[in-house]
């Protein structure tokens, strides 16, 4: 299985995945589907978000 | 196959056995030159020698791949800042620090002495700190003089800690600790151009298959497999992860 973890939570799931060359488009679909980190405030997507590279 | 890594150069702490050696093997047939780090201590932590860093070493040559291997103790700081000068000094670079080094000391708290619970600590926290500390500031004076980054970490966390499992509460305080320190060190050095990401594996390892009062099934052993976790792990440290910071990824067949 791979998941996302959402805090103390398993948050959206997938199956497991053997090579690494497939996980893009997987990882970006399980990402659309998970909870926002929060911010200190303990909000979903609350300020900051890391956008690293941009 | 397409190559994700291809001619980054990453470390992966504890990469003689277990999890780690799955994870140095994948990265280098991803074209990644790899430093592999492991004491060769013995799973409570004893002392031991390089010859299992070295073995994977020889199995990368072996399959056309570039690798050196290291005996640093990544919990100390003159042993993690040594390891990272061993990637920059050997392959010129620095890309990815892949933090899974570990041991287990488990024991119900009412039991646990104060040896069993600093020495997991020691190995997990600081030893995921040091050699990113020293990785951050690499890349911080990269960054600076204006050279471009494109840094990975790692981290190594596990289901104990986000979820909790009783006699480890030193493993799984130290585990829940990464889970932390991957929030907000992915705040801190998303400016230089570095994510940093963890992953929560489950896996059979000579760490971990003698926690259970019977011998592993066939079936148990394939779900366990660490190849399960390598690839996530291998993604994370390629290009195509770079929009992905602040994460655990849980991993398991």
């Amino acid at each position: 299985m791979l998941a996302i973890a959402e805090g103390w939570h398993r948050g959206p799931t997938h199956e497991p995945v053997d090579d690494a060359a497939m996980l893009g488009p997987i990882v970006e679909e399980l990402m659309t589907k998970a909870r926002l980190n929060a911010g200190m405030d303990g909000k979903d997507g609350s300020w900051p978000q890391p956008q690293p590279n941009k | 196959m397409s190559r994700l890594c291809e001619g980054r150069v990453v470390v992966v702490t504890g990469s003689g056995r277990g999890i780690g050696r799955e994870h140095a093997l994948s990265l280098a047939k991803h074209g990644a030159l790899v430093v592999v780090n492991d004491l060769g201590g013995g799973v409570d932590g004893s002392a031991g020698d390089i010859s299992p860093a070295q073995s994977v070493v020889n199995e990368i040559e072996a399959m056309g791949g570039r690798a050196v291997a290291n005996g640093d103790d990544i919990s100390t700081w003159a042993g993690a800042e040594r390891l990272i000068q061993t990637a920059v000094d050997t392959f010129g670079d620095l890309h990815a620090v892949v933090n899974n080094a570990g041991i287990l000391r488990d024991r119900m708290m009412a039991n646990m002495s104060e040896e069993e619970w600093d020495a997991v600590i020691k190995v997990h926290l600081k030893g995921t700190f040091a050699p990113s500390r020293f990785a951050a500031a690499y890349w911080r004076d990269q960054s600076k003089a204006g050279k471009p980054v494109d840094g990975r970490i790692i981290n190594t966390s596990s289901v104990s800690g986000i979820y909790g499992n009783v006699g480890q509460t030193n493993y799984g305080a130290a585990k829940a600790g990464i889970a932390a320190f991957t929030t907000i060190a992915s705040l801190e050095l998303a400016r230089y151009g570095v994510t940093v990401n963890a992953v929560a594996p489950v896996a059979l390892t000579r760490m971990t298959e003698n926690l259970s009062p019977t011998p592993p099934t066939d079936e148990e052993r394939e779900l366990g497999s660490p190849r399960w976790i390598a690839p996530i792990v291998t993604w994370l440290a390629s290009e195509e992860s770079k929009a992905i910071t602040g994460r655990v990824f849980e991993a398991s067949g």
